[in-house]
């Protein structure tokens, strides 16, 4: 049987709502996609600084270091010697106040440190809970002065960071749930008007696979139309709001961490528009074509 | 070819659509069946159709038992027989030919056979000339000649019509009974449900009266 190319009206509304669906899945998860990169970078800034005695021998030293190391959420640690952090401390501050950079007294009070950084797979609330129980730790080595890692910053980050995650977890699961009832609603009403036309095909003798085909070939190709436009109208929606960021939220610098689907994504985007689409038809098919049909009216 | 032997239906309720229903239609065979709305005629046209099952009891039709066809059968089984409502059933977004087709196409006929073949049944029913159009474009009668011409595009051995002129004038319903008459006398076995006493009288054929479910005269 061939795919029936009437009932246009029906199928444009069907697919301008399908659209509009899959274009709140899409932001949904860009805006999600988007968070995570900002949230990430802000986490990449998430290291733990250890001062040195200033007598510190080098072997103990390196014994502290290796100490670190073993830790498996330790991703690196880099000593920074004294002279380094002196250079580093002059560099920083040459813009701002020039005149400390000549106090020889403050800055003999600059220690050597290990910079210590955490594997970046971890989870802010990972990060948070690593640093705090590696610094108790850390603190309580022979030849550790302090340990600092921003231990205010990093819970508020943490908490921000947990926040977000389940609130758009929670925003996906829903628009999910409600784009699958409003496409399959509309794929049932566009079903059901033709309920009459599976009535007579089965009465003539087509089998179920026969009636359904169709059915399904119309849901897949509806399903990918409609991927297809719901990423061409992300993708506008995208622009102007990276505009809008690029022009007047130009301070934060976040433009460049703001990213469109890959094609790779956009590629699944429509192959799971197309799937949608089929099993949709298919649940509402299967429901009306049981070699039936006639049988209910 | 058409066999019922002591068929009963009841659906939930319970309510007993047919009781102990023994009936049979030889080949070639035109037959009317009557009786009041209710009586079960449509429930006993279902069952040929095999849109329905019995709850107990045998039918068989041109040689299939219809009590144990398969699923995968069944669609086999309707491209032998034809069937006719009262509402012409026909496809408003296709054509007069497309719909008269469509069993054709259902079978995986070639479309030089399928387009010879609707012709020449469209000229049997006098509607070539209005090959292209859409149902709703014609008048009723012609609606209904187009729905017979789909039953019989196929050469069913059976043709089930429910009600086939019920909705149409009594000169149209004679012409219709006409058409009918003209393909029973090609071979092939017409049963017809009607309401119609005086069409029915006038055609002088075997008549089955169906009451509360049961066969209460035959004029065989």
């Amino acid at each position: 049987m061939r795919t029936p190319a009437r009932h246009w009206p029906l199928k444009l509304s069907t697919l301008v709502v399908v659209t509009a669906c899959f274009v709140v899945i899409n932001a949904t998860f860009l805006i999600s996609q988007n968070f995570r990169n900002i949230l990430t970078l802000w986490g990449e800034d998430v290291q733990m600084t250890v001062y040195l005695s200033p007598d510190l021998s080098s072997g103990s030293r390196e014994f502290i270091e290796e100490k670190i190391k073993n830790s498996e959420r330790v991703a690196e640690v880099r000593y920074i010697p004294r002279d380094q952090a002196f250079a580093d401390f002059r560099v920083q501050m040459a813009s701002y106040a020039p005149d400390i950079t000549q106090d020889e007294e403050l800055l003999k009070l600059i220690p050597s440190s290990l910079q210590v950084r955490l594997q970046e797979r971890l989870s802010a609330e990972q990060q948070s809970q690593t640093l705090q129980t590696l610094a108790s730790q850390i603190k309580a080595m022979e030849g550790v002065e302090e340990v600092s890692y921003g231990q205010d910053w990093i819970e508020k980050y943490a908490a921000v960071v947990s926040s977000v995650e389940a609130v758009l977890f929670l925003l996906g699961v829903v628009i999910t749930a409600a784009a699958l009832f409003v496409i399959s609603n509309v794929v049932r009403a566009s079903v059901q008007s033709r309920k009459e036309e599976i009535v007579v095909l089965e009465m003539i003798g087509a089998t179920t696979s026969m009636v359904r085909r169709p059915f399904l070939v119309e849901g897949a190709v509806l399903g990918a139309g409609a991927a297809i436009l719901s990423v061409i109208f992300s993708f506008v929606m995208y622009t102007g709001v990276k505009n809008l960021i690029v022009t007047k939220l130009s301070f934060f610098q976040l433009a460049e961490h703001i990213h469109f689907f890959s094609p790779s994504v956009i590629a699944l985007s429509l192959l799971m528009g197309s799937f949608l689409g089929a099993v949709a038809s298919y649940l509402c098919v299967r429901r009306m074509n049981d070699g039936f049909a006639g049988r209910q009216g | 070819m058409i066999e019922f032997s002591h068929v009963y239906k009841t659906y939930p309720g319970p309510v007993h659509a047919l009781k102990n229903i023994d009936l049979h239609i030889d080949k070639g065979e035109f037959v009317f069946l009557t009786g009041p709305s209710g009586a079960g005629k449509t429930t006993l046209f279902k069952m040929i159709s095999a849109y329905d099952l019995a709850t107990s009891g045998e039918v068989n039709v041109a040689g299939h038992d219809l009590l144990n066809l398969k699923n995968s059968q069944i669609a086999l089984y309707r491209r032998k027989i034809g069937v006719i409502f009262q509402d012409f059933k026909l496809l408003k977004d296709r054509t007069i030919f497309e719909n008269v087709a469509l069993p054709l196409q259902v079978r995986g006929d070639r479309t030089p056979t399928i387009q010879r073949r609707v012709y020449e049944v469209l000229e049997q029913v006098g509607l070539a000339h209005k090959h292209d159009q859409y149902p709703e474009f014609i008048s009723g009668g012609e609606q209904q000649r187009t729905a017979i011409a789909r039953a019989i595009i196929h050469q069913p051995g059976v043709l089930i019509a429910d009600e086939p002129t019920g909705n149409l004038d009594p000169h149209l319903s004679e012409e219709i009974m006409d058409l009918l008459e003209r393909v029973c006398a090609q071979g092939t076995t017409v049963f017809v449900a009607t309401h119609d006493h005086e069409m029915v009288k006038r055609r002088n054929k075997r008549t089955l009266e169906l009451r509360g479910g049961m066969i209460v005269g035959d004029s065989k």
